[in-house]
Protein backbone atom coordinates (compact mmCIF):
# COMPACT_ATOMS: atom_id res chain seq x y z
CA UNK A 1 0.00 0.00 0.00
CA UNK A 2 0.92 3.62 -0.46
CA UNK A 3 -0.54 6.93 -1.02
CA UNK A 4 1.74 7.38 -4.37
CA UNK A 5 -0.82 9.17 -7.05
CA UNK A 6 0.60 6.57 -9.71
CA UNK A 7 1.60 3.26 -7.83
CA UNK A 8 1.16 1.64 -11.05
CA UNK A 9 4.11 3.71 -12.86
CA UNK A 10 5.81 3.31 -9.42
CA UNK A 11 6.08 -0.17 -9.46
CA UNK A 12 7.01 -0.22 -13.45
CA UNK A 13 10.11 1.95 -12.87
CA UNK A 14 11.41 0.50 -9.88
CA UNK A 15 11.27 -2.86 -11.68
CA UNK A 16 12.98 -0.91 -14.59
CA UNK A 17 15.57 0.26 -12.34
CA UNK A 18 16.68 -3.39 -10.79
CA UNK A 19 16.28 -5.09 -14.29
CA UNK A 20 17.92 -2.26 -16.93
CA UNK A 21 18.33 0.78 -14.75
CA UNK A 22 16.84 4.61 -15.62
CA UNK A 23 17.65 7.29 -17.98
CA UNK A 24 18.06 11.04 -16.28
CA UNK A 25 14.25 11.60 -17.10
CA UNK A 26 12.95 8.08 -15.40
CA UNK A 27 15.29 8.56 -12.57
CA UNK A 28 13.58 11.92 -12.19
CA UNK A 29 10.59 10.76 -12.52
CA UNK A 30 11.12 8.23 -10.18
CA UNK A 31 12.36 10.32 -7.10
CA UNK A 32 9.19 12.05 -7.90
CA UNK A 33 6.94 9.27 -7.00
CA UNK A 34 8.75 8.15 -4.05
CA UNK A 35 8.92 11.34 -2.49
CA UNK A 36 5.18 11.19 -3.15
CA UNK A 37 5.29 7.96 -2.10
CA UNK A 38 5.16 6.77 2.12
CA UNK A 39 7.38 3.87 1.04
CA UNK A 40 10.49 5.56 1.07
CA UNK A 41 12.90 2.37 0.64
CA UNK A 42 11.60 -0.08 -1.51
CA UNK A 43 14.75 -2.19 -2.25
CA UNK A 44 12.65 -5.15 -3.15
CA UNK A 45 12.94 -5.36 -6.81
CA UNK A 46 17.24 -4.72 -6.19
CA UNK A 47 17.28 -7.52 -3.85
CA UNK A 48 15.72 -9.93 -6.21
CA UNK A 49 17.49 -8.79 -9.04
CA UNK A 50 20.95 -9.05 -7.19
CA UNK A 51 19.58 -12.49 -6.27
CA UNK A 52 19.42 -13.34 -9.65
CA UNK A 53 22.65 -12.03 -10.67
CA UNK A 54 24.51 -13.87 -8.29
CA UNK A 55 21.92 -17.31 -9.08
CA UNK A 56 24.12 -17.01 -12.32
CA UNK A 57 27.58 -15.79 -11.17
CA UNK A 58 30.41 -17.60 -11.55
CA UNK A 59 33.72 -15.80 -9.68
CA UNK A 60 37.43 -15.90 -10.78
CA UNK A 61 40.18 -14.27 -8.71
CA UNK A 62 40.84 -10.86 -8.55
CA UNK A 63 44.14 -9.66 -9.27
CA UNK A 64 46.40 -9.28 -6.48
CA UNK A 65 47.32 -6.05 -7.51
CA UNK A 66 43.85 -4.67 -7.27
CA UNK A 67 43.49 -6.49 -4.40
CA UNK A 68 45.78 -4.61 -2.44
CA UNK A 69 44.99 -1.54 -4.06
CA UNK A 70 41.51 -2.24 -2.48
CA UNK A 71 42.72 -3.14 0.69
CA UNK A 72 44.66 -0.24 0.93
CA UNK A 73 41.81 2.20 0.13
CA UNK A 74 39.29 0.61 2.59
CA UNK A 75 41.85 0.47 5.31
CA UNK A 76 42.15 4.44 4.38
CA UNK A 77 38.43 5.07 3.92
CA UNK A 78 37.88 3.37 7.29
CA UNK A 79 40.40 4.83 9.18
CA UNK A 80 39.59 8.65 8.00
CA UNK A 81 36.10 7.86 8.68
CA UNK A 82 36.98 6.86 12.45
CA UNK A 83 38.65 9.83 13.18
CA UNK A 84 35.89 12.06 12.59
CA UNK A 85 34.83 11.74 16.28
CA UNK A 86 38.39 13.09 17.54
CA UNK A 87 37.19 16.67 16.37
CA UNK A 88 34.92 18.85 15.03
CA UNK A 89 36.89 20.99 13.40
CA UNK A 90 35.48 22.06 10.32
CA UNK A 91 38.69 22.64 8.24
CA UNK A 92 38.64 22.48 4.51
CA UNK A 93 40.78 20.30 2.75
CA UNK A 94 41.57 20.05 -1.02
CA UNK A 95 39.87 16.87 -1.62
CA UNK A 96 36.80 18.65 -1.87
CA UNK A 97 34.94 19.42 -4.97
CA UNK A 98 32.07 21.79 -5.16
CA UNK A 99 29.19 20.18 -6.56
CA UNK A 100 26.26 22.69 -7.55
CA UNK A 101 24.48 19.84 -10.13
CA UNK A 102 21.04 18.55 -8.57
CA UNK A 103 20.49 16.18 -11.67
CA UNK A 104 19.77 12.50 -11.82
CA UNK A 105 18.65 12.30 -8.45
CA UNK A 106 19.59 8.76 -7.26
CA UNK A 107 21.71 7.92 -10.10
CA UNK A 108 24.26 5.35 -8.50
CA UNK A 109 23.25 5.46 -4.63
CA UNK A 110 22.24 3.12 -3.20
CA UNK A 111 18.56 1.97 -2.65
CA UNK A 112 16.81 2.25 0.40
CA UNK A 113 18.26 5.51 1.35
CA UNK A 114 16.74 8.31 2.57
CA UNK A 115 15.65 11.02 0.87
CA UNK A 116 19.13 13.16 1.57
CA UNK A 117 21.05 10.68 0.20
CA UNK A 118 19.43 10.33 -3.05
CA UNK A 119 21.87 12.45 -4.71
CA UNK A 120 24.68 11.01 -7.39
CA UNK A 121 26.94 9.16 -5.52
CA UNK A 122 30.12 10.86 -6.55
CA UNK A 123 28.65 13.75 -4.55
CA UNK A 124 27.92 11.73 -1.68
CA UNK A 125 31.58 9.94 -1.56
CA UNK A 126 32.92 13.09 -2.15
CA UNK A 127 31.52 14.66 0.95
CA UNK A 128 31.90 11.33 3.22
CA UNK A 129 35.61 11.71 2.51
CA UNK A 130 36.00 15.18 2.38
CA UNK A 131 34.37 15.93 5.52
CA UNK A 132 36.16 12.12 7.17
CA UNK A 133 39.55 13.74 5.94
CA UNK A 134 38.83 17.49 7.23
CA UNK A 135 38.44 15.85 10.74
CA UNK A 136 40.83 14.51 10.24
CA UNK A 137 43.02 17.54 9.52
CA UNK A 138 41.36 18.96 12.35
CA UNK A 139 42.50 15.94 14.61
CA UNK A 140 45.93 16.87 13.39
CA UNK A 141 45.57 20.92 14.07
CA UNK A 142 44.30 20.10 17.87
CA UNK A 143 46.97 17.99 18.11
CA UNK A 144 49.49 20.29 16.96
CA UNK A 145 48.24 22.81 19.50
CA UNK A 146 48.59 20.68 22.37
CA UNK A 147 52.35 20.34 21.68
CA UNK A 148 52.65 17.16 19.98
CA UNK A 149 54.71 18.63 16.67
CA UNK A 150 56.25 15.24 15.96
CA UNK A 151 52.87 13.00 16.72
CA UNK A 152 51.59 15.43 14.30
CA UNK A 153 53.44 15.51 11.43
CA UNK A 154 53.74 12.09 11.22
CA UNK A 155 50.02 11.43 11.46
CA UNK A 156 49.92 14.82 8.52
CA UNK A 157 52.35 12.65 6.49
CA UNK A 158 50.11 9.34 6.93
CA UNK A 159 47.06 11.37 6.19
CA UNK A 160 48.27 12.67 3.39
CA UNK A 161 49.04 9.56 1.92
CA UNK A 162 45.41 7.92 2.61
CA UNK A 163 44.12 10.83 1.20
CA UNK A 164 46.45 10.23 -2.00
CA UNK A 165 45.06 6.78 -2.16
CA UNK A 166 41.11 7.98 -2.40
CA UNK A 167 41.89 11.12 -4.24
CA UNK A 168 41.98 9.07 -7.52
CA UNK A 169 39.18 6.96 -7.60
CA UNK A 170 36.96 9.89 -6.19
CA UNK A 171 38.45 12.21 -8.88
CA UNK A 172 37.95 9.74 -11.65
CA UNK A 173 34.37 9.50 -10.43
CA UNK A 174 33.71 13.21 -10.65
CA UNK A 175 35.38 13.45 -14.49
CA UNK A 176 32.79 10.83 -15.18
CA UNK A 177 30.16 12.80 -13.65
CA UNK A 178 31.03 15.92 -15.24
CA UNK A 179 31.87 14.69 -18.53
CA UNK A 180 27.95 13.34 -18.86
CA UNK A 181 26.70 16.65 -17.99
CA UNK A 182 25.31 18.21 -20.98
CA UNK A 183 26.84 21.04 -22.57
CA UNK A 184 30.32 19.85 -21.37
CA UNK A 185 33.12 19.29 -23.99
CA UNK A 186 36.61 17.77 -23.51
CA UNK A 187 39.60 19.74 -24.17
CA UNK A 188 42.15 17.51 -24.97
CA UNK A 189 45.76 17.87 -24.30
CA UNK A 190 48.15 18.29 -26.92
CA UNK A 191 51.47 17.03 -25.96
CA UNK A 192 53.93 19.36 -26.68
CA UNK A 193 57.13 17.90 -25.46
CA UNK A 194 57.07 14.38 -27.28
CA UNK A 195 56.50 12.44 -25.09
CA UNK A 196 53.31 10.71 -26.53
CA UNK A 197 51.31 12.26 -22.96
CA UNK A 198 47.53 12.74 -24.05
CA UNK A 199 43.83 12.90 -21.82
CA UNK A 200 41.79 15.43 -21.96
CA UNK A 201 40.06 18.13 -19.39
CA UNK A 202 36.60 18.47 -18.40
CA UNK A 203 35.75 21.90 -17.32
CA UNK A 204 31.95 23.23 -15.76
CA UNK A 205 32.72 26.75 -16.11
CA UNK A 206 29.10 27.57 -14.20
CA UNK A 207 30.56 25.54 -11.15
CA UNK A 208 34.08 25.94 -11.61
CA UNK A 209 34.39 22.75 -11.36
CA UNK A 210 36.71 20.17 -13.56
CA UNK A 211 38.61 17.38 -13.29
CA UNK A 212 42.05 16.71 -15.80
CA UNK A 213 42.57 13.07 -17.18
CA UNK A 214 45.98 12.30 -17.89
CA UNK A 215 47.56 9.65 -19.58
CA UNK A 216 51.30 8.95 -19.72
CA UNK A 217 52.75 11.86 -18.25
CA UNK A 218 55.84 11.77 -16.43
CA UNK A 219 55.92 10.88 -13.11
CA UNK A 220 57.33 13.90 -10.81
CA UNK A 221 59.64 14.53 -7.76
CA UNK A 222 57.87 16.81 -5.38
CA UNK A 223 60.63 18.19 -3.79
CA UNK A 224 62.56 18.41 -7.22
CA UNK A 225 59.40 20.04 -9.03
CA UNK A 226 55.97 19.66 -9.24
CA UNK A 227 52.92 20.03 -11.94
CA UNK A 228 50.68 23.47 -12.07
CA UNK A 229 47.50 23.98 -14.31
CA UNK A 230 47.01 27.33 -15.42
CA UNK A 231 43.25 28.56 -17.03
CA UNK A 232 44.04 30.78 -19.61
CA UNK A 233 41.16 33.16 -19.87
CA UNK A 234 39.59 34.30 -23.06
CA UNK A 235 39.03 37.74 -22.66
CA UNK A 236 39.96 37.80 -19.23
CA UNK A 237 42.72 38.85 -16.67
CA UNK A 238 46.12 39.44 -18.59
CA UNK A 239 47.74 36.63 -16.63
CA UNK A 240 46.28 32.81 -16.39
CA UNK A 241 44.34 31.44 -13.23
CA UNK A 242 46.42 29.21 -10.83
CA UNK A 243 44.49 25.85 -11.41
CA UNK A 244 46.12 24.35 -8.24
CA UNK A 245 49.63 22.44 -8.07
CA UNK A 246 49.70 18.72 -7.93
CA UNK A 247 51.66 15.61 -8.20
CA UNK A 248 51.68 12.52 -11.16
CA UNK A 249 52.92 9.20 -9.04
CA UNK A 250 51.87 7.20 -11.25
CA UNK A 251 52.37 5.11 -14.00
CA UNK A 252 49.43 5.66 -17.03
CA UNK A 253 45.82 7.18 -16.49
CA UNK A 254 45.29 10.00 -13.53
CA UNK A 255 42.53 11.67 -12.66
CA UNK A 256 43.08 15.31 -10.90
CA UNK A 257 40.60 17.80 -9.80
CA UNK A 258 41.18 21.13 -10.82
CA UNK A 259 41.67 23.49 -7.88
CA UNK A 260 40.90 26.98 -8.90
CA UNK A 261 42.46 29.78 -7.00
CA UNK A 262 40.10 32.66 -8.75
CA UNK A 263 36.68 32.02 -10.59
CA UNK A 264 37.87 31.67 -13.72
CA UNK A 265 36.50 33.64 -16.40
CA UNK A 266 35.57 32.10 -19.92
CA UNK A 267 38.45 30.05 -20.96
CA UNK A 268 40.70 29.32 -23.71
CA UNK A 269 42.84 26.86 -22.57
CA UNK A 270 44.20 24.90 -20.05
CA UNK A 271 47.74 24.55 -19.58
CA UNK A 272 50.34 22.22 -17.58
CA UNK A 273 53.46 23.77 -16.55
CA UNK A 274 56.46 21.95 -14.41
CA UNK A 275 57.41 24.83 -11.65
CA UNK A 276 59.47 24.60 -8.54
CA UNK A 277 57.91 22.84 -5.60
CA UNK A 278 54.80 24.89 -4.28
CA UNK A 279 54.13 26.30 -7.66
CA UNK A 280 54.28 29.89 -8.60
CA UNK A 281 52.59 32.78 -8.98
CA UNK A 282 53.27 33.58 -12.23
CA UNK A 283 54.97 31.04 -14.49
CA UNK A 284 57.37 31.76 -17.00
CA UNK A 285 55.78 29.09 -19.25
CA UNK A 286 59.44 27.44 -20.16
CA UNK A 287 58.82 24.32 -19.23
CA UNK A 288 54.96 23.31 -20.69
CA UNK A 289 54.64 19.46 -21.87
CA UNK A 290 50.81 19.71 -22.16
CA UNK A 291 48.08 22.05 -23.44
CA UNK A 292 44.49 22.19 -23.79
CA UNK A 293 42.95 24.23 -26.37
CA UNK A 294 38.85 24.61 -26.54
CA UNK A 295 37.60 21.86 -28.79
CA UNK A 296 34.92 24.49 -30.38
CA UNK A 297 36.03 27.88 -30.18
CA UNK A 298 32.29 28.96 -30.54
CA UNK A 299 31.73 27.16 -27.02
CA UNK A 300 34.97 27.42 -25.42
CA UNK A 301 33.26 28.10 -21.99
CA UNK A 302 32.36 24.01 -21.48
CA UNK A 303 29.04 24.84 -21.09
CA UNK A 304 25.32 25.73 -22.13
CA UNK A 305 24.65 29.36 -21.24
CA UNK B 1 25.05 -15.24 8.57
CA UNK B 2 28.26 -16.15 10.76
CA UNK B 3 29.93 -13.16 10.78
CA UNK B 4 28.84 -9.68 9.97
CA UNK B 5 31.61 -8.31 8.03
CA UNK B 6 30.08 -5.11 6.82
CA UNK B 7 28.97 -4.51 10.55
CA UNK B 8 32.64 -4.45 11.55
CA UNK B 9 33.21 -2.19 8.70
CA UNK B 10 30.99 -0.05 10.25
CA UNK B 11 32.18 0.03 13.60
CA UNK B 12 35.59 1.03 11.91
CA UNK B 13 36.86 -2.10 12.37
CA UNK B 14 40.27 -1.73 9.31
CA UNK B 15 40.67 -5.53 9.79
CA UNK B 16 37.27 -6.61 8.61
CA UNK B 17 38.39 -4.80 5.18
CA UNK B 18 40.83 -7.68 4.36
CA UNK B 19 37.99 -9.97 5.37
CA UNK B 20 35.48 -8.68 3.31
CA UNK B 21 37.45 -8.53 0.22
CA UNK B 22 38.72 -12.33 0.74
CA UNK B 23 35.67 -12.93 0.84
CA UNK B 24 33.71 -10.94 -1.49
CA UNK B 25 36.31 -9.60 -3.95
CA UNK B 26 36.23 -12.21 -6.18
CA UNK B 27 32.07 -11.91 -6.64
CA UNK B 28 32.48 -7.84 -7.17
CA UNK B 29 35.57 -8.23 -9.25
CA UNK B 30 34.02 -11.19 -11.38
CA UNK B 31 30.62 -9.22 -11.57
CA UNK B 32 32.50 -6.06 -12.95
CA UNK B 33 34.51 -7.89 -15.46
CA UNK B 34 31.21 -9.21 -16.88
CA UNK B 35 29.90 -5.72 -17.18
CA UNK B 36 32.57 -3.97 -18.29
CA UNK B 37 34.13 -3.02 -21.79
CA UNK B 38 37.58 -4.27 -20.84
CA UNK B 39 39.76 -4.97 -17.34
CA UNK B 40 41.34 -1.29 -17.30
CA UNK B 41 37.26 -0.70 -17.15
CA UNK B 42 36.42 -3.41 -14.54
CA UNK B 43 39.33 -2.21 -12.46
CA UNK B 44 38.08 1.37 -11.98
CA UNK B 45 34.62 -0.06 -11.36
CA UNK B 46 35.63 -2.49 -8.73
CA UNK B 47 37.14 0.61 -6.91
CA UNK B 48 34.13 2.25 -7.32
CA UNK B 49 31.90 -0.36 -6.39
CA UNK B 50 34.02 -0.88 -2.99
CA UNK B 51 34.23 2.51 -1.74
CA UNK B 52 30.42 2.34 -2.22
CA UNK B 53 30.71 -0.77 -0.10
CA UNK B 54 32.64 1.36 2.96
CA UNK B 55 30.52 4.03 2.77
CA UNK B 56 27.18 2.39 3.10
CA UNK B 57 28.23 -0.92 5.21
CA UNK B 58 26.33 0.50 7.97
CA UNK B 59 22.78 0.71 5.90
CA UNK B 60 23.13 -3.22 5.85
CA UNK B 61 20.10 -5.18 7.01
CA UNK B 62 20.49 -8.72 7.66
CA UNK B 63 17.15 -9.36 7.66
CA UNK B 64 16.72 -7.97 4.52
CA UNK B 65 19.69 -9.64 2.51
CA UNK B 66 23.13 -11.96 2.82
CA UNK B 67 25.84 -9.22 2.61
CA UNK B 68 26.60 -10.72 -0.98
CA UNK B 69 23.49 -9.95 -2.12
CA UNK B 70 23.90 -6.64 -0.38
CA UNK B 71 27.30 -6.13 -1.96
CA UNK B 72 26.01 -7.31 -5.63
CA UNK B 73 23.06 -4.81 -4.79
CA UNK B 74 25.44 -1.82 -4.84
CA UNK B 75 27.66 -3.54 -7.74
CA UNK B 76 25.01 -3.73 -10.01
CA UNK B 77 23.83 -0.29 -9.17
CA UNK B 78 26.86 1.01 -10.14
CA UNK B 79 27.75 -0.55 -12.34
CA UNK B 80 24.39 -0.33 -14.67
CA UNK B 81 25.32 3.42 -13.85
CA UNK B 82 28.36 3.21 -16.04
CA UNK B 83 27.43 1.30 -18.37
CA UNK B 84 24.38 3.54 -19.38
CA UNK B 85 27.32 6.45 -19.53
CA UNK B 86 29.57 4.90 -21.54
CA UNK B 87 26.39 3.62 -23.78
CA UNK B 88 26.15 6.61 -24.69
CA UNK B 89 29.75 7.62 -26.14
CA UNK B 90 29.88 4.25 -27.60
CA UNK B 91 27.51 3.15 -29.97
CA UNK B 92 28.40 -0.65 -30.68
CA UNK B 93 29.16 -3.28 -27.89
CA UNK B 94 30.02 -6.10 -27.99
CA UNK B 95 28.93 -8.67 -25.58
CA UNK B 96 29.56 -11.74 -25.71
CA UNK B 97 27.73 -14.04 -23.21
CA UNK B 98 30.93 -15.90 -22.59
CA UNK B 99 33.80 -13.96 -23.22
CA UNK B 100 37.02 -14.94 -21.80
CA UNK B 101 35.56 -15.87 -18.93
CA UNK B 102 38.23 -18.36 -17.81
CA UNK B 103 36.49 -21.57 -16.67
CA UNK B 104 39.67 -22.86 -14.70
CA UNK B 105 39.23 -20.89 -11.45
CA UNK B 106 35.67 -20.29 -11.97
CA UNK B 107 33.75 -21.24 -8.71
CA UNK B 108 30.03 -21.20 -7.48
CA UNK B 109 28.69 -18.46 -6.02
CA UNK B 110 25.75 -19.99 -4.60
CA UNK B 111 27.75 -21.04 -1.16
CA UNK B 112 28.21 -17.64 -0.28
CA UNK B 113 24.52 -16.32 -0.90
CA UNK B 114 21.85 -18.80 0.00
CA UNK B 115 19.37 -16.12 -1.73
CA UNK B 116 21.61 -17.18 -4.84
CA UNK B 117 20.35 -20.84 -4.46
CA UNK B 118 16.71 -19.96 -4.05
CA UNK B 119 16.51 -17.14 -6.68
CA UNK B 120 17.56 -20.05 -9.06
CA UNK B 121 15.17 -22.40 -8.06
CA UNK B 122 12.58 -19.45 -8.29
CA UNK B 123 14.01 -18.31 -11.88
CA UNK B 124 12.97 -22.16 -13.14
CA UNK B 125 9.49 -21.36 -11.83
CA UNK B 126 9.06 -18.29 -14.44
CA UNK B 127 7.52 -18.73 -17.56
CA UNK B 128 10.74 -19.08 -20.61
CA UNK B 129 10.26 -15.72 -21.78
CA UNK B 130 9.90 -13.70 -18.83
CA UNK B 131 13.33 -16.04 -17.99
CA UNK B 132 14.72 -15.26 -21.27
CA UNK B 133 14.40 -11.50 -21.03
CA UNK B 134 15.66 -11.77 -17.32
CA UNK B 135 19.00 -13.45 -18.06
CA UNK B 136 19.91 -11.36 -20.74
CA UNK B 137 18.96 -8.03 -19.05
CA UNK B 138 20.29 -8.80 -15.10
CA UNK B 139 23.17 -11.26 -16.17
CA UNK B 140 24.57 -9.76 -19.31
CA UNK B 141 22.94 -6.34 -19.08
CA UNK B 142 21.91 -6.19 -23.04
CA UNK B 143 19.52 -3.28 -23.21
CA UNK B 144 15.94 -3.50 -24.08
CA UNK B 145 16.65 -2.47 -27.96
CA UNK B 146 19.02 -5.29 -27.90
CA UNK B 147 16.95 -7.90 -26.55
CA UNK B 148 14.23 -6.78 -28.30
CA UNK B 149 16.36 -7.86 -31.76
CA UNK B 150 18.24 -10.53 -30.23
CA UNK B 151 14.71 -12.33 -29.32
CA UNK B 152 12.46 -10.75 -32.44
CA UNK B 153 9.77 -9.50 -30.09
CA UNK B 154 8.84 -5.98 -29.46
CA UNK B 155 10.10 -3.60 -27.34
CA UNK B 156 7.06 -3.30 -25.08
CA UNK B 157 7.11 -7.39 -25.11
CA UNK B 158 10.10 -7.04 -23.36
CA UNK B 159 9.20 -4.51 -20.81
CA UNK B 160 6.63 -6.35 -20.07
CA UNK B 161 8.52 -9.71 -19.54
CA UNK B 162 10.88 -8.07 -17.34
CA UNK B 163 8.67 -6.52 -15.18
CA UNK B 164 6.48 -9.64 -14.39
CA UNK B 165 8.97 -11.71 -14.17
CA UNK B 166 11.07 -9.28 -11.51
CA UNK B 167 7.60 -8.78 -9.99
CA UNK B 168 7.02 -12.77 -9.54
CA UNK B 169 10.31 -13.63 -8.48
CA UNK B 170 9.82 -10.81 -5.89
CA UNK B 171 7.01 -12.02 -4.93
CA UNK B 172 8.49 -15.47 -4.32
CA UNK B 173 11.30 -14.72 -2.67
CA UNK B 174 9.36 -12.70 0.00
CA UNK B 175 11.20 -10.19 -0.72
CA UNK B 176 7.78 -7.64 -0.58
CA UNK B 177 7.37 -8.07 2.75
CA UNK B 178 10.38 -8.24 3.72
CA UNK B 179 11.71 -5.23 2.51
CA UNK B 180 8.59 -3.17 2.80
CA UNK B 181 7.71 -2.85 -0.69
CA UNK B 182 5.36 -0.44 -2.03
CA UNK B 183 1.98 -2.36 -3.32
Amino acid sequence: MNSAPNPERLLELLADQAVFGLDSDETEELAKLISQSDKKDDDSFEIAAAAIDLSMSKVESMPASLNQKLLEQGRAAIHLESTEDNSSLGLVNNIEIRDRSDKEPGSGSVPGTPEAERRPAAVRIREVIAWATAAAIGFIALTFWNGERSKSKKLQEEIAGLREKLQTPVARETYNQLADREGIVRWEWSDLKGTDSSGDVVWDQQSQEGVMRIVDLAQNNPEVSQYQLWILEADGRKHPVDGGVFDVDAEGEVFIPIDAKLLAGKPAAFAITVERPGGVVVSDRKNLPLLAQAPDPENASGEEE
Amino acid sequence: MADLILQRIAEGDSEAVHDCLARFGDLVWSIARRLSFNNADAEDATQEIFLEVWKNAERYNPELSSEATFITMIARRRLIDRHRKQSRRVDTISIDTDQDRPSEVEKDVIEIAEEASKARECLEQLRPDEKKVLELSIFHQLSQTKISEMLKIPLGTVKTHARRGITRLRDMLNLETVAGGAK
